[in-house]
């Protein structure tokens, strides 16, 4: 571990320069298991940011785990260090699910870092669910989203399944050992889903995130804005608002190019106008802050959504409703066109 | 070159029959081409050709072959495309010729497109050398088939000769059969000029090329000549004799078979059948058999982007500069906008020219369903010829529908006769007489609608005959039938570019197959879509394309924008191959839907 957190904070440190006037605003260690990094490990990285960046004042950090996996004295470092956010993993509250999932933890094992966390003193949790599974129906989904609100999480992501026959899952799944999910049932699944949390409290800002009031991951609403980032470490992106560019993926290649000071880019696109276009219709239409209408070149298409309750207008933006949310991928296609 | 050492010839044989290959050992024996220098079928020059193992075009190609007589003659080997769209070119070429190699595969027989060249072969005079090819491989019936030539030709057994082309077994004995069997031409080298144009193809920096035979008088490069059809003058450039590549001589003498090039800026000046003759010392007529060629199969072609409709329209002129059977003319659709109506010699062809249109001209198309054209007679007297079921008039206009009928011929073993006579009633085919060719096989007669023949006749009767039914057609005329328009809604709106006509009593089965088709080809939209087939207002087929309900990734965050964009560029790019009808997109391959019907 010991090279990649050298390699890590010399990365921190090739783009130090080149951000003087920014203020960066939140913090997001995700992506692979963080909360593998032990205390000394997650010292070094977040005391390289501090002294790499500018920030404001309280910043956002929010940090991935895995029920089960962290204890109390790691739970106080990240409070030392800022990390005022906690991403916990839970997937489901069902053990059978958990297991097709190839999980190691358990339910309890969610609850009981829920409770680790918020006597630790974190004030801002989120919850991820998976829903969508092979033969699964709202009634045994409803079993985890009533456990999860149960535990007052201040953010739920809920995605629905996506699998691939490269997954074990996705195997099974091919060779008939799991039935298919059906897509007009998932469909079904997603539109009870809005119902429940927003009954909840929650409101529903992006097609698999759901916050209480004010508690949107400020960290995640800037991907789908079109905000400036920077990304560090194996395979993380970075967007400039002109260029997107990635890191190589591997991490022995990671490692080595920047024992040479090396920037470890492997690719890199410069956008067109078109292309940010295409990316801000993409992007906003997922969230509840819609798009700008002004955007828009096929307003017949956009009319039709309104008039079949797929999406609203409201100050100027277009918005997504639940059913409008489910087709946002079509849709997107055809405003774009 | 002295006319008594020339010999004009063509190879007859069914497709996979072994042309090519025998035409590839000619060649290597007469050292016309070295054998590293040969490509598997040196006579097929197209791509398209060679993929689909048909050849479209014909050629020719002069060998030069010492006998054992001491002398060298000059054999010229004139190729014919090998597909029923493409007969009348076949009878320009076997035209052309004294004698043909009749090559009979010693496993199949002789099939019936074999016999169809048989008797255009016959009708032409020329002497026919029959061949039995493949007699190497384990399944022939090398006795069994000597029989059946001998019987169906009246030939004495030590006439045919016995060979594998393969293998090179037996090719020896086919340049003595040239020789001494087929006669030098004749005609008359002291009369005006005649020649006749057996092939013509289009080079963008020549222009038009015409490969002829000279029957009469000879043509000096340089001199003017004149294209009997039209009239019209030409200098003639370049003239001269095809080796595998063109090499230009200073005349062309009676009985010669070569090239003329004379800067013919458009291919339909320089038809196929047409007589070429001086233009100062003309021939009083022509030489017998010219006819235009003439579309059987009509469809309309739309660009999937109205706004490359000039686009297509020029590749739509290029295409016709070197394919003088293509025809087109301008075509408005409510739901496709402007196009083109195109005529086709048949669906092959018309599948070449799609393919060539994409491939070659890289155009985005939608090619709407194949029709025939039938002649209307209306109440008051007047009748039209239309090729486009959206110009059908009224019902209560129309007094009487008239259709183009063919006379089929179809060789198949007696066992699967039972299966033909199903199929032929399924396609309203009239029997007409059976004739044996030999104790095993038939030859049978009917008569088809055209229409009912075009899309998927010869595979249908390829599968009920295990592969060894064959078939040959041709065009008797205009005939009575009922015939009504079958349209297509889609959500309520005619879709005209969907719009067939069909036989009355086959509406109602070609309604239901062709919503069905229609709902597996129409992907999920956000809304649902009906699709109706109606007679008039009655609809009498319904079917639902279900309105999409779930299109969006899961997850999508900083790393996963640049791969969501690409991937959205790309449905972009597929929803450009859509055509939108009303608020629907159908795919460009929907408009085929009914070929795509078994």
């Amino acid at each position: 571990m010991a090279p990649f957190i050298r390699a890590l904070t010399t990365e921190m440190q090739l783009y130090a320069d080149h951000y003087p006037e920014t203020r960066f605003g939140t913090l997001y260690l995700g992506g692979g298991t963080p909360s593998v990094l032990d205390r000394d490990q997650l010292t070094a990285v977040l005391r390289a940011a501090d002294t790499c960046y500018e920030w404001i004042p309280a910043p956002e950090r929010s940090i991935e785990v895995n029920p089960g996996t962290v204890t109390r004295s790691w739970l106080e470092t990240c409070l030392d260090l800022g990390i005022n956010r906690l991403s916990i993993g839970a997937q489901s509250f069902r053990p059978g699910e958990l297991v097709m999932l190839n999980r190691i933890h358990s339910a309890e094992d969610t609850v009981h870092t829920v409770k680790l966390a918020r006597e630790t003193g974190f004030r801002n949790l989120g919850l991820d669910l998976i829903y969508g599974l092979p033969g699964q129906v709202w009634a045994d989904w409803r079993i985890s989203l009533e456990r999860a609100v149960g535990l007052e999480p201040e953010h739920i992501s809920a995605y629905i399944l996506t699998w691939s026959g490269e997954t074990d899952l996705g195997k099974h799944i091919l060779d008939g050992g799991l039935p298919e999910p059906e897509e007009d049932h998932t469909a079904g699944l997603f539109l009870k889903t809005h119902e429940f949390l927003v009954k909840a409290g929650y409101s529903h800002y992006e097609v698999s995130n759901y916050a209480l009031p004010g508690r949107e991951c400020m960290h995640n609403m800037q991907y789908w804005d079109g905000t400036p980032y920077l990304g560090l470490g194996p395979s993380a992106h970075s967007f400039s608002g002109k260029k997107r560019w990635w890191n190589v993926r591997d991490l022995p290649a990671y490692n080595a190019m920047l024992g040479e000071n090396r920037v470890p880019v492997e690719g890199l696109e410069n956008l067109t106008d078109e292309a940010v276009r295409m990316e801000r219709i993409a992007l906003g239409l997922r969230t509840n802050r819609g798009i700008m209408t002004a955007l828009i070149r096929n307003k017949s298409c956009a009319d039709d959504l309104i008039e079949n309750g797929m999406a609203d207008i409201d100050g100027g933006r277009l918005i997504l409703t639940a059913r409008g949310l489910l087709l946002a991928d079509e849709i997107a296609v055809r405003l774009t066109a | 070159m002295l006319k008594q050492s020339i010999r004009n010839f063509c190879i007859i044989a069914h497709i996979d029959h072994g042309k090519s290959t025998l035409a590839d050992r000619l060649l290597e024996m007469t050292h016309t081409v070295t054998p590293q220098a040969m490509v598997d079928q040196v006579l097929d020059d197209m791509e398209l050709e060679r993929e689909r193992g048909i050849t479209i075009k014909a050629h020719a190609v002069t060998m030069n072959y010492r006998h054992s007589d001491g002398n060298i003659y000059h054999l010229n080997l004139i190729d014919t495309p090998g597909h029923v769209d493409f007969s009348y070119e076949v009878s320009r070429s076997l035209a052309a010729c004294e004698g043909a190699i009749l090559i009979i595969d010693a496993a199949q027989g002789i099939e019936a497109q074999t016999v169809s060249n048989i008797y255009l072969a016959m009708e032409n005079d020329l002497v026919l050398i029959p061949v039995i090819n493949k007699i190497d491989l384990p399944s022939a019936r090398v006795d069994e088939v000597k029989h059946q030539v001998m019987e169906f030709l009246g030939v004495e057994e030590e006439e045919i000769l016995l060979i594998s082309a393969k293998e090179g077994i037996g090719i020896e004995a086919i340049f003595d059969a040239i020789i001494q069997r087929i006669p030098p031409p004749g005609g008359d080298i002291n009369a005006p000029f005649r020649a006749l144009i057996f092939d013509s193809v289009f080079d963008y920096y020549r222009g038009a090329i015409a490969y002829c035979r000279v029957v009469d008088g000879e043509l000096h490069k340089g001199e003017l000549i004149k294209f009997m059809s039209n009239g019209k003058s030409f200098e003639a450039d370049e003239i001269g004799i095809l080796r595998l590549k063109r090499q230009p001589v200073e005349k062309l003498r009676t009985g010669e078979v070569g090239y003329v090039i004379a800067s013919v800026k458009n291919l339909k000046d320089s038809k196929v059948g047409d007589t070429i003759t001086l233009a100062h010392h003309a021939a009083k007529s022509p030489l017998p058999g010219f006819r235009d060629p003439k579309p059987m199969v009509f469809s309309g072609m739309f660009p999937t982007d109205a706004d490359e409709l000039p686009e297509l329209r020029n590749a739509l002129e290029r295409l016709q500069l070197n394919d003088s059977a293509l025809i087109y003319e301008p075509e408005s659709s409510s739901a496709l906008g402007f196009g083109f109506r195109v005529g086709f010699l048949g669906l092959l062809h018309m599948e070449i020219v799609q393919e060539r249109l994409e491939r070659e001209y890289n155009q985005s198309l939608i090619t709407t369903i194949p029709n025939v054209e039938i002649r209307v007679t209306k109440k008051d007297g007047s009748s039209i010829i239309i090729d486009n079921p959206a110009q059908l008039p009224e019902p209560m206009k129309i007094e009487a529908i008239e259709e183009p009928f063919i006379k089929a011929q179809i060789i198949l073993p007696t066992e699967y006769v039972g299966n033909l006579m199903k199929l032929s009633q399924e396609r309203r085919g009239i029997y007409k007489n059976t004739s044996y060719i030999d104790k095993n096989r038939v030859d049978l007669h009917y008569e088809f609608p055209l229409s009912e023949i075009i899309f998927d006749f010869y595979d249908k009767l390829k599968s009920l005959s295990r592969g060894y039914a064959s078939f040959d057609y041709e065009l008797i005329g205009m005939r009575k039938s009922d015939l009504v328009k079958l349209d297509v809604l889609i959500n309520g709106d005619p879709v005209d570019a969907l719009s067939m006509i069909v036989h009355r009593d086959k509406a109602f089965e070609w309604g239901q197959k062709l919503t069905s088709k229609l709902k597996e080809l129409i992907p999920r939209q956000m809304f649902e879509v009906a699709i109706q087939a109606a007679l008039g207002s009655k609809v009498i087929a319904r079917t639902t394309v279900k309105a999409l309900r779930k299109n969006v990734t899961a997850k999508c965050y900083g790393g996963d924008i640049t791969r969501k964009r690409k991937l959205l560029e790309k449905q972009k790019e597929g929803k450009r191959r859509m055509k939108q009808v009303g608020k629907v997109e159908i795919p460009q391959d929907a408009f085929l839907a009914v070929l795509q019907i078994k």
